[in-house]
């Protein structure tokens, strides 16, 4: 078994990867894969690591895997195999180096005569997306060779999805599929890996995650729940979380609250901000880690939804995912969740619930998180 | 709208560029591209706008001494990725930039402009964005390449509030090349030098004809 070196990358494995098979860590733009090469170096000291280098000097990558808090003296083990200097018609410092590092064939020669010589246990292609640059009709020639290849070492390809048709058609010849994505194109702050294929059994949950000084951390995402005073966002958190505190003064809150509930493997942490106006300051701090917004709106009081919508304005600004929920739908006077959204005037889900028996409050949490999840950003 | 700083060219644009769009500014091998790069930025940081500034053909430091209100913006509200100084193995002493191993590197340079605009975003403030220039990464990438990096950057680039320039030489590429990247763009500023008048057009932002401007070389 070869670790990932990502516990809960591990635990949704089954342990880890299979030997001898074809591993691809894809991921959007914008996202750094390398790290989770990285963490496979680190966390297999006794296996050979051979990794060809594609888009960067060698160098390059010693500085870079340096940056993390891993354990130097594995990763000066690692022979790497320089396929860029050769392209800049630059001699190589490197023990291997492709002959001719325009060509895609010469660097899976060079790559073959490595794994041999060094009897590699594992080889790394960073990146796979940046050979297929050089030359995409190359495809099945390339992937062969890996394969061939795979018969003496698990390979695994770094890969960044640039083209959507050309991802499909690149994962289905991988036996492990690990994809690397990010909820929100824009600051890509909001990342998360889930494992999308693999030979035996395995849990595809996703997985949030932050890059820090100790590579990839795995963290619990937040939910913020708003909406105007006393539409029952605090009753909301409490009916729908397994555990919730509220700070309240007089009857309303004053701080925040907190909540914790689990959908689909993915475990939340639910806070709502007061209703008042002179708090909505907090909506920009608890906004940097948020994964989506739940706005709940007390449907008996029109004359609320103003505040409402500029809330949701201030929200948006974010371009988080949001959904609305159309509380106190037991009352008589209540409008319908169609009603509030035209009055709203948006385009979000409007879902009715009933905070104080906790109806609709689940269902509206799910719908959003699978709103998350299901977010393509290609 | 987002003045270019160049008052000609604003005032035939109707007030400048519309916000948050991709242009695309072509023009023969001269230093007339860099001059209204540098105009714009030097408007955003007047305006107080965030700034970045990819550069592939020179260092930072360059591009900082012709113009000493982007040296006194560095690291604060102006953000330089340096995509040229891999060359010379490592980050040059006293810089801060974002460093990117090598125009070939394009995830790398996704993953740079994902910080920067990280650090630059805020909800009401406007940016600006100067990639200088899509030639340096066409002669390093297959143009496929280069066309899906300048789709999927500048879409991003727009939904975090940022309005775009993509340098570009013109003569350099193939004429196809040239004509793909024009239609991944919102607009295009064309730029030429004719006996040492600086003369320029926007035909889709409403300047048909072409106007002298004056601009720092």
């Amino acid at each position: 078994m070869i670790l990932s070196g990502i516990s809960k990358l591990d635990e949704h494995l089954n342990g880890g990867f299979s030997e001898n098979k074809m591993v691809l860590i894809s991921s959007v733009p914008g996202m750094n894969s390398r790290v989770f090469a990285y963490h496979l170096v680190q966390a297999n000291p006794k296996l050979k690591v051979c990794y060809v280098v594609e888009n960067a000097f060698p160098d390059q990558i010693r500085r870079d895997s340096s940056r993390y808090l891993f354990s130097e003296t594995q990763f000066n083990k690692i022979a790497y195999i320089d396929a860029f200097s050769t392209a800049l018609g630059l001699p190589s410092k490197e023990k291997y180096s492709a002959k001719d590092a325009t060509s895609i064939d010469s660097i899976i020669e060079s790559a073959e005569h490595a794994v041999d010589a060094e009897k590699a246990d594992v080889l790394v292609i960073d990146s796979l997306s940046g050979m297929l640059g050089k030359n995409p009709s190359k495809l099945s020639k390339m992937i062969e060779s890996l394969r061939k290849l795979s018969d003496k070492c698990s390979v695994v390809c770094l890969y960044t999805k640039w083209d959507a048709s050309e991802y499909n058609d690149v994962k289905s010849r991988f036996d492990y599929v690990v994809e690397i994505k990010s909820v929100e194109e824009r600051l890509l702050s909001r990342s998360y890996f889930k494992v999308v294929k693999a030979p035996g059994e395995f849990n595809s949950t996703a997985v949030p995650f932050r890059i820090g000084f100790d590579g990839v951390a795995v963290y619990v995402p937040k939910i913020i729940i708003t909406g105007p005073f006393h539409a029952g966002k605090t009753t909301f958190i409490h009916k729908v979380s397994t555990k919730a505190v509220s700070v309240n003064r007089m009857g309303t809150t004053i701080a925040l609250d907190h909540g914790y509930v689990e959908h689909s493997g993915f475990s939340v942490d639910l806070f709502g901000t007061p209703g008042q106006e002179r708090f909505e300051f907090m909506l920009d701090i608890l906004n940097k880690d948020a994964f989506g917004v739940v706005l709940i709106v007390d449907s008996t009081k029109p004359e609320t939804f103003e505040r409402a919508k500029r809330m949701l304005a201030h929200v948006s600004r974010y371009s988080l995912p949001y959904i609305i929920a159309a509380n106190k739908q037991d009352l008589p006077s209540a409008l319908k969740p169609e009603k509030v959204r035209e009055i709203m005037e948006t385009d979000a889900k409007v879902i009715g619930t009933v905070a104080t028996t906790g109806e609709g409050c689940m269902e509206a949490l799910k719908m959003l998180i699978d709103m998350i999840v299901e977010q393509e950003t290609l | 709208m987002i003045k270019t700083g160049i008052a000609k060219l604003d005032e035939g644009m109707k007030g400048g560029l519309r916000e948050k769009s991709n242009v695309l500014v072509i023009g023969p091998p001269g230093p007339e591209k860099v001059g209204i790069a540098l105009k714009f930025i030097e408007q955003g940081l007047n305006d107080g706008d965030g700034s970045l500034y990819i550069t592939t053909d020179v260092g930072p430091k360059e591009i900082e001494e012709n113009s000493s209100l982007l040296a006194e913006h560095a690291n604060k509200d102006l953000i330089f990725i340096d995509c040229y100084s891999w060359t010379l193995g490592e980050q040059p002493a006293g810089r801060k930039d974002i460093m990117v191993p090598g125009p070939s590197a394009l995830n790398d340079l996704s993953i740079g402009i994902a910080q920067a605009m990280q650090k630059l975003f805020k909800p009401d403030k406007k940016l600006r964005v100067v990639m200088h220039s899509l030639s340096t990464l066409l002669l390093y990438n297959n143009p496929e390449v280069v066309y899906r990096f300048t789709q999927i950057t500048g879409a991003r680039l727009k939904s975090s509030n940022a309005t775009t320039l993509f340098l570009i030489e013109e003569g350099m590429h193939d004429q196809k090349v040239v004509t793909t990247i024009k239609h991944l763009v919102d607009s295009v500023i064309e730029v030429k030098n004719e006996n040492g008048k600086i003369m320029l057009r926007a035909p889709m932002n409403g300047v048909a004809q072409w106007i002298e401007v004056e601009v720092p070389l």
